[in-house]
């Protein structure tokens, strides 16, 4: 029977062959979705929670679609939950957070990939041991310098001040985007170089006409991974931002923290998902970039 | 015409010395190739020259100026590199006018050099494309065009066809030459490891082999009267074959003698005064072997036949060695087991066994 079918298809065998569903390739795919709802499960609850009121919050059926839609949790997040005394919603936090994000981000990617670019072209005495000094500095933990970093930004007037805050992002971004940028730099064809000396471009020429526009891809790479870091940074900035600078991630953590009477749970879902959205929006947007950037920063994870 | 000259030149990698003590003189509107084995420091040379390597030690002179000190763009040099180099985020205008737009050449000047470069090299249509919409020949081209744009005295080409299939390799080595005639006062230094590239381009030829130029002469030098035994066994494909041996005196007669053979050395012109019982080593190149049926010296056993169409290569077994004879592409061997084999005494080359130099 089974020769029977061997030779049949012996020669009935032309073109493409067909795909046929194996039970490896169901079971493959039945993982696949049930991890998908594992994670998606938490956002699901709260996007649900935020649009509850109270009421039917206390009922206790986190996984129930609301009865009744209302948007005034989210509003109420937006521009009127109150942080300690004042109640301004988390406002005020997300364009603080704007204000440390975006300079923190050009200043530090500008500081790396000249980093990168000079310690992979322009190779200097002690070009590694500067690198390698560099690389060491991504594997302090955070905590053991902020003491140290207080007492400096103390000492120079910049604490508790925007300029300070970015500052210290930009020096703790310098490591994982000097090792990015350096990396990328030496994968690019060294004899590409030579040919811009012999041009007669120099540094700065070589630097911004040869080998910036070449390196707009892991440029992508290096603003997703700081727009991401430094927004979701609740530690330096509640350290160094100041009372004035507080980012959007503190204030989060004031607004959750402040409870007047009873635990406004769908508020503090909307103010959860409106601080979130930003990285999010930048997951969604540059999906493929961002699996490289972690690719690329898997030294540091 | 632009004289290039090398004094003594050292180059060293922390503490690998590449080049040390090397001389060379490369005379205006030549074209030199600087043959070896990769690793034997041409490229280091070549960069050396182009001032994109610091030396540690020797003097570089360029058109009877000394530009050891200088940087690349003050040396008056063109450079093609293997891997093209071409700038990817620039168009070939771009690509072509970079150099001159740093230089800050006018505009007009520019566009004449530019035009005149692309016409040239048949690239004059290709202006407005990114290099990553050409093809390799095309690339090769754009590349070559952008070392003549620079309107300089010296080009030096670091191994400009390697990445290239072997039909445009032929194609553009032949463009090369002709170049080279037309811009007949340009003086052309060139890197391979291909020895065909070098035999057909140069006017000389610098074999070079752990640093050290063996030999520097014109390629049919090269190739008929090697200098040592490097060169001799570098230079020719299949490889020249060798024997081990001694020369012998025998009634004012001098003799190349081993185990196998006795072979008389009439006819070979020696190079100075060679002691009999010197040991010494015998080469004969692959087509300077003979068949002789009647008068031939030697048993030779066929052991493989590689017809390659314009020749046939046979390696035979004989005097104690494998030997390979070069023959006409249509020769007819079938069912011939064994050969009579001589080698004529003008067509060899002796070399001493204990220092390589040619005897």
């Amino acid at each position: 029977m089974t020769a029977v079918v061997a030779q049949d298809e012996f020669f009935a065998a032309a073109g493409p062959r067909p795909r046929r569903v194996s039970a490896a390739r169901i079971g493959v795919y039945c993982f696949l979705i049930g991890a998908a709802l594992f994670f998606a499960l938490p956002l699901y609850v709260m996007v649900v929670t935020s649009l509850k009121d109270l009421g039917e919050i206390r009922l206790g059926n986190i996984f129930n679609w609301p009865a009744e839609l209302t948007f005034e949790p989210w509003i109420a997040a937006w521009s009127s939950a109150c942080t300690g005394r004042t109640c301004e919603g988390i406002r005020p936090g997300f364009f603080n957070s704007i204000k440390i994000t975006v300079p923190s981000v050009i200043l530090s990617i500008i500081i790396a990939a000249i980093n990168g670019y000079a310690l992979s072209f322009w190779r200097f005495r002690g070009a590694n041991f500067f690198f390698g000094l560099l690389i060491f500095g991504a594997f302090v933990p955070y905590q053991v310098v902020i003491y140290p970093l207080i007492i400096f930004m103390r000492e120079v007037g910049l604490f508790a001040t925007l300029p300070g805050i970015i500052i210290v992002h930009t020096i703790f971004g310098m490591p994982i985007l000097t090792l990015l940028y350096r990396n990328y730099f030496s994968s690019l064809p060294e004899e590409l170089f030579k040919a811009a000396r012999v041009d007669g471009a120099g540094f700065w020429a070589i630097f911004f006409r040869v080998v910036m526009p070449m390196a707009v891809p892991i440029s992508i790479v290096a603003v997703i991974l700081q727009v991401t870091g430094i927004w979701n940074d609740f530690l330096f900035g509640l350290v160094f931002a100041g009372r004035d600078n507080m980012p959007m991630t503190v204030q989060l953590n004031n607004i959750v923290a402040t409870t007047t009477g009873t635990r406004a749970y769908n508020v503090n879902m909307s103010a959860t998902i409106l601080t979130a959205a930003v990285p999010l929006a930048v997951y969604f947007i540059s999906g493929r970039w961002f699996v490289r950037g972690i690719a690329a920063g898997a030294v540091k994870g | 015409m632009a004289q290039v000259k090398i004094n003594k030149l050292g180059v060293s990698f922390g503490a690998l010395q590449v080049l040390s003590d090397l001389d060379i003189e490369i005379e205006g509107g030549e074209f030199v190739v600087l043959l070896g084995p990769s690793g034997c420091g041409k490229s280091t040379l070549l960069n050396a020259i182009a001032g994109l390597l610091d030396v540690s030690d020797g003097q570089i002179w360029i058109d009877g100026r000394n530009v050891t000190w200088e940087e690349p763009k003050d040396r008056g040099i063109g450079m093609v590199f293997q891997s093209y180099a071409l700038y990817p985020r620039m168009t070939v205008e771009g690509n072509l006018s970079f150099g001159l737009k740093m230089a800050r050449v006018p505009k007009a000047e520019i566009a004449r050099r530019i035009n005149a470069a692309a016409e040239l090299l048949h690239i004059d249509k290709l202006m407005k494309r990114r290099p990553s919409e050409l093809s390799g020949g095309q690339r090769q081209r754009v590349a070559i065009g952008r070392a003549l744009v620079r309107d300089v005295r010296v080009y030096l080409f670091d191994e400009p066809l390697s990445n290239l299939d072997a039909a445009l390799r032929t194609e553009l080595r032949v463009e090369l030459k002709r170049l080279h005639q037309e811009l007949s006062n340009s003086t052309m230094i060139y890197v391979t490891h291909d020895q065909v590239e070098a035999l057909t381009l140069a006017d000389r030829i610098a074999v070079m082999h752990g640093g050290i130029i063996q030999q520097f002469d014109k390629p049919r030098n090269i190739y008929h009267r090697p200098g040592n035994l490097f060169v001799a066994g570098f230079v020719g494909s299949p490889k020249m074959n060798f024997l081990d041996g001694r020369i012998e005196e025998r009634s004012g007669e001098r003799a190349f003698v081993s185990d196998e053979v006795t072979q008389p050395l009439n006819g070979y012109a020696f190079a100075g005064n060679v002691r009999s019982g010197t040991p010494a080593k015998l080469g004969i190149r692959p087509e300077h072997v003979r068949i002789d049926p009647d008068q031939g010296m030697y048993d030779a056993d066929v052991e493989l036949v590689e017809p390659m169409g314009a020749e046939t290569v046979v390696w035979c077994n004989a005097v104690g060695h494998t030997i390979s004879l070069r023959l006409e592409g249509d020769v007819a061997l079938e069912g011939q087991k064994r050969l009579r084999i001589s080698f004529p005494g003008e067509r060899l080359n002796l070399f001493d066994a204990a220092s390589g130099v040619r005897l």
